[in-house]
């Protein structure tokens, strides 16, 4: 047991004894008539002992407003019991902001998680005791203190009230990071830490996350809802060349346990251009596909919205049923293929009317030995193309290899492998997309050993065939096979799949090239990377939604990496100049969400954090029960026994 | 709580105080009960009530012999004829009886629910018309701090209207002075009868004196001790100033279960004091609560406790 307000505890010897005094002043007392007081006069005689304390002792009246006195003042005293409560602590408060807290439970009219996890922290912070300190920390996928530790409770309620839930998904783990440095870095000694996670449970890996054994984690889950439908996956294209056409796709997932049907529509600067219907199994993923007359014919960016039709009363989250994209004219790719010869390889990229072509009307080529990594030259091309060739290094690029292992950390040829088939490959790959590789038949292949990370696009039934590995700033497809190996017969490089993989390699890398300044999609978990004036000093970034900020670009830097981007939708960026502050031009990106994950919105019934299994609980106070009530239920109740005993003359 | 207006219980009524004195369904009923007196008493003209005097009656009761001076008409010729001894008839010798009620009329009696002085004034009304349908003498005194009015020992029923306004006009105020009324009331009576004393005894001088003076008087002596529910048990609760109602006496009281109790104690103590004096005395003694029913005290209690026959 502990009091929150010890100062009418203090007070209570004054109160009782006031109440003590007041039975010995002279009552003004009530006149009743009486037949005779010579009876009175003798039972007061029999009773009447010279102790002035006589009367106190048996008056049970008193002795019940004395109790209910007391229970009052220890009402007002706010006592909480202190099982595992907060003993001189310093609690860190971590409040999850992810896009699954906007979920709202219980229909349209209820609560939103963060709402529930905002009050079940502020009650932790109206229980601090004298000398407790707390810190709020929100986190999604990034970490953002809110506070230092400090025993303001005025200050904590602030930076509490002042979260919002973001777009972005969630990673517990960093912010466990944080809470670690922050007890540790306090005096362990003398304070005991504990760290409070406020959360639906959904929070990424928690693998690497590690707290001290000793330190209390409390992880107080809020949420109840699961059904729910999320884009995850939104892509709109327009190949040059087919301009007539844009096609949009999107991915969207079911994470209820119930089987839905709804509409997805297609929005074009607000207008509705089109609209389908899914039917989605429970944990199931559908695509719609949009195909619709170009969108980018004024040669400015147009608006691309995705939203999906649900009902709000089945739909506890919303924020993902929506999903932005912007759609500008492409512009042709810059591609330079490095190869010995290889006709299937030039003709295809010379006939492919993404690829920029030389005044010749070809492919800018390259012989493997005049391929020097150090070449800034190299930085210039969108796509370097290197067919059988395995340079010393690899410049920070995207690359589309054949035959042969890039040099990258980890990647490794194993050797040729003899005659496989494809078994199978990943459709919703974009190199993948509309590619048959059934009819890919190998005499001979490479063999690579591959990282955990690396992506298999295509498989064949001894290794993987095509590969897509990131390491930094660059990226690669690699192909295990040797074009020129394949039999001319049936071969797949006269097959239309072939044209179709090399113009999807060249849109997808070229797409997600680091120095693309048509990077116009991106995840709010990640950053937009823009080209900037080259006498720009700094940005204005307008989010969809809040104020717009001011972004200095500081020397050294090779691109504008607008970060922050906690708000789904479209966000503008305006370059100033570095002396004279003037616009010198502008881009928008579109951010969404974009992760199955945080559409999952079930919350999750316990955390394991290194080894320990930390069960949700639905209240913070659970453990830090403010008392207050039961102690002034129990005042009344001794008010009530009194005017009883009173009235009815029940007397000791 | 009942005591808000400062004064017991006074402003409610259960109905019977309302009620006339006498009522024909009750004067039906007790028609044919009597005054019955234990002791041997003498009246002044021979009449309706059995002597233990030996005289001249209708009733035999026994033979003795013939002394110089025997009225002879009490000869008994058959005895004389048989036995040829003179022998004297002796006839139960009748005689009427007085029947003295003493009412208490301070204002100690004035008080409860049912009222008190209402109450033994329906009692003495009815005693008073059993009396005077029995031809016996019935006379009536009230007193407060001295004895106040008298009504005159008179016989026959149509006194029964002057007994009724007698004790109608009978005002309740003062303080108690039982001795000074009972000893004046015993001097003021030459005849011995049945005194019914009807009070609350609540004198602080004692109720002694009072049974003593009819005792010397070889007065035979009934004390009807009336007391209100209120009294028996007070429903008094909280912090209180206790006013006496004849002395103004204050005293100001805390209730609580002990002091009720001992109050109870007390009052069972006052009760049985005065039962044993009266027994002592040779008094009969009766206490009553106001709750009974009138009729049934006067129909079974005094019956049963051989006032009534």
């Amino acid at each position: 047991m502990e009091f929150l307000s010890t100062g009418w505890l203090l007070a209570a010897p004054g109160f009782l004894g006031a109440l003590v005094l007041l039975y010995f002043l002279k009552l003004k007392r009530r006149e009743v008539q009486v037949g005779s007081t010579f009876l009175w006069k003798q039972a007061l005689d029999d009773l009447r002992v010279n102790s002035p304390f006589q009367r106190l002792r048996m008056n049970l009246l008193l002795l019940l407003q004395l109790l209910a006195l007391l229970l009052l003042l220890l009402a007002l005293a706010r006592p909480v019991s202190s099982l595992g409560g907060l003993r001189g602590t310093d609690a860190v408060l971590l409040v999850d902001v992810s896009a699954s807290m906007q979920a709202r439970d219980g229909g349209p009219g209820g609560m939103t998680r963060l709402e529930r996890a905002k009050a079940e922290a502020r009650r932790v912070i109206e229980d601090l005791s004298f000398g407790d300190r707390a810190t709020v920390i929100a986190f999604a996928d990034d970490v953002r203190a809110l506070t230092d530790l400090t025993d303001s409770k005025a200050t904590l309620l602030q930076a509490l009230e002042g979260l919002v839930a973001t777009d972005r998904p969630t990673r517990l783990a960093p912010a466990i990071e944080r809470a670690r440095t922050l007890v540790e870095r306090g005096d362990r000694g003398e304070r005991d830490p504990e760290v409070y996670v406020f959360s639906d449970g959904r929070v990424g890996s928690l693998e690497g996350a590690a707290l001290d054994e000793d330190v209390p984690f409390l992880y107080v889950r809020v949420g109840e809802a699961e059904a729910n439908v999320g884009i995850v996956g939104v892509d709109v294209h327009t190949a040059a060349g087919y301009e007539e056409e844009t096609r949009v796709f999107a991915s969207v997932i079911n994470t209820g346990h119930a089987a839905r049907t709804l509409g997805i529509d297609l929005y074009v600067d607000d207008e509705l251009v089109g609209s389908r219907e899914l039917a989605l199994a429970p944990g199931g993923v559908v695509s719609a596909a949009f195909e619709t007359p170009f969108l980018g014919e004024t040669g400015e960016s147009r608006r691309v919205r995705l939203a999906l039709d649900t009902d709000p009363a089945e739909e506890a989250l919303t924020a993902d049923d929506v999903a932005h994209a912007l759609v500008r004219p492409p512009a042709p790719s810059r591609v330079l293929l490095v190869t010995g010869g290889n006709v299937f390889l030039q003709s295809a990229l010379s006939e492919d009317p993404q690829v920029r072509k030389t005044p010749a009307g070809g492919v800018p080529i390259l012989a493997p030995e005049a391929f020097s990594p150090s070449d800034p030259a190299l930085l210039d091309y969108d796509l370097i193309v290197l067919d059988r060739v395995t340079p010393e290094a690899l410049p920070p690029g995207n690359y589309l290899c054949f035959g042969a292992a890039p040099p990258l950390p980890g990647l490794e040829d194993l050797g040729q492998i003899e005659w496989t088939e494809v078994l199978d490959w990943d459709e919703t790959h974009p190199v993948a997309r509309f590619v048959n590789f059934a009819t890919l038949v190998l005499p001979t292949a490479r063999r690579f050993k591959l990282r955990e990370r690396d992506h298999v696009v295509v498989r064949s039934t001894l290794g993987p065939l095509v590969v897509d590995v990131r390491e930094g700033d660059r990226r690669a497809i690699v192909c295990a096979f040797d074009l020129l190996a394949l039999p001319i017969e049936g071969a797949w490089t006269f097959d239309p799949s072939f044209p179709i993989f090399l113009n999807n390699a060249v849109r997808a890398l070229s797409a997600s090239g680091r120095r693309d300044p048509r990077s116009l999609l991106v995840r709010t978990a990640d950053q937009a990377e823009l080209r900037f004036p080259p006498t720009a000093g700094a940005y204005e970034v307008t989010p969809p939604v809040g104020p717009t900020r001011t972004v200095k670009i500081l020397p050294g830097d090779d691109l504008a990496r607008v970060t922050g981007l906690d708000r789904a939708g479209l966000y503008g960026v305006t370059f100033l100049e570095r002396e004279t502050n003037a616009r010198l031009g502008s881009a928008t990106f579109a951010a969404n969400l974009l992760d199955a994950d945080e559409s999952a919105i079930t919350p999750v019934p316990e955390l394991k954090v290194e080894g320990r299994t930390v069960k949700g609980t639905e209240e913070a106070t659970e453990t830090n029960r403010d008392m207050w009530k039961w102690a002034a239920l129990a005042a009344l109740a001794f008010v009530m026994l009194e005017w009883w005993v009173y009235n009815r003359r029940v007397f000791l | 709580m009942s005591e808000g207006d400062g004064r017991l219980d006074q402003t409610g009524t259960l109905g019977e105080d309302d009620a006339p004195l006498l009522d024909p369904d009750f004067l039906a009923k007790v028609g044919r009960l009597d005054i019955v007196s234990r002791k041997l008493l003498q009246g002044r003209v021979k009449g309706e009530k059995r002597s233990k005097k030996r005289g001249q009656s209708v009733e035999f009761a026994d033979h003795r012999q013939y002394a110089p001076g025997d009225d002879l008409r009490f000869l008994d010729w058959s005895i004389y004829a048989r036995l040829d001894r003179l022998m004297i008839k002796l006839f139960q010798e009748e005689e009427d009886l007085h029947v003295y009620l003493l009412l208490d009329a301070s204002a100690s009696m004035d008080y409860g629910r049912p009222n008190k002085f209402r109450y033994a004034q329906r009692v003495l009304a009815a005693l008073g018309y059993i009396g005077l349908v029995n031809m016996n003498r019935v006379g009536v005194g009230t007193f407060s701090s001295q004895l106040d009015r008298v009504l005159r020992p008179e016989r026959g029923r149509r006194n029964l209207r002057k007994l009724l306004h007698f004790l109608e006009q009978t005002p309740c105020a003062g303080r108690t002075d039982l001795g000074a009324a009972c000893k004046r009331f015993a001097q003021e009576q030459p005849t011995r009868g049945v005194v019914i004393l009807v009070s609350d005894f609540l004198d602080r001088g004692g109720y002694e004196d009072a049974v003593r003076y009819f005792a010397a008087r070889r007065m035979d002596v009934f004390c009807l001790h009336v007391l209100s529910p209120q009294e028996l048990d007070p429903p008094l609760a909280g912090d209180l100033k206790l006013v006496d109602v004849e002395d103004g006496d204050e005293t100001e009281v805390t209730i609580s279960g002990p002091l009720l109790d001992a109050y109870k104690k007390n009052l069972g103590a006052f009760l049985s004091g005065l039962r044993d004096f009266c027994h002592q005395r040779g008094a009969r003694y009766l206490s009553a609560s106001t709750a009974m029913p009138f009729d049934r005290l006067v129909i079974e209690q005094l019956r049963l406790h051989g006032v009534l026959r």
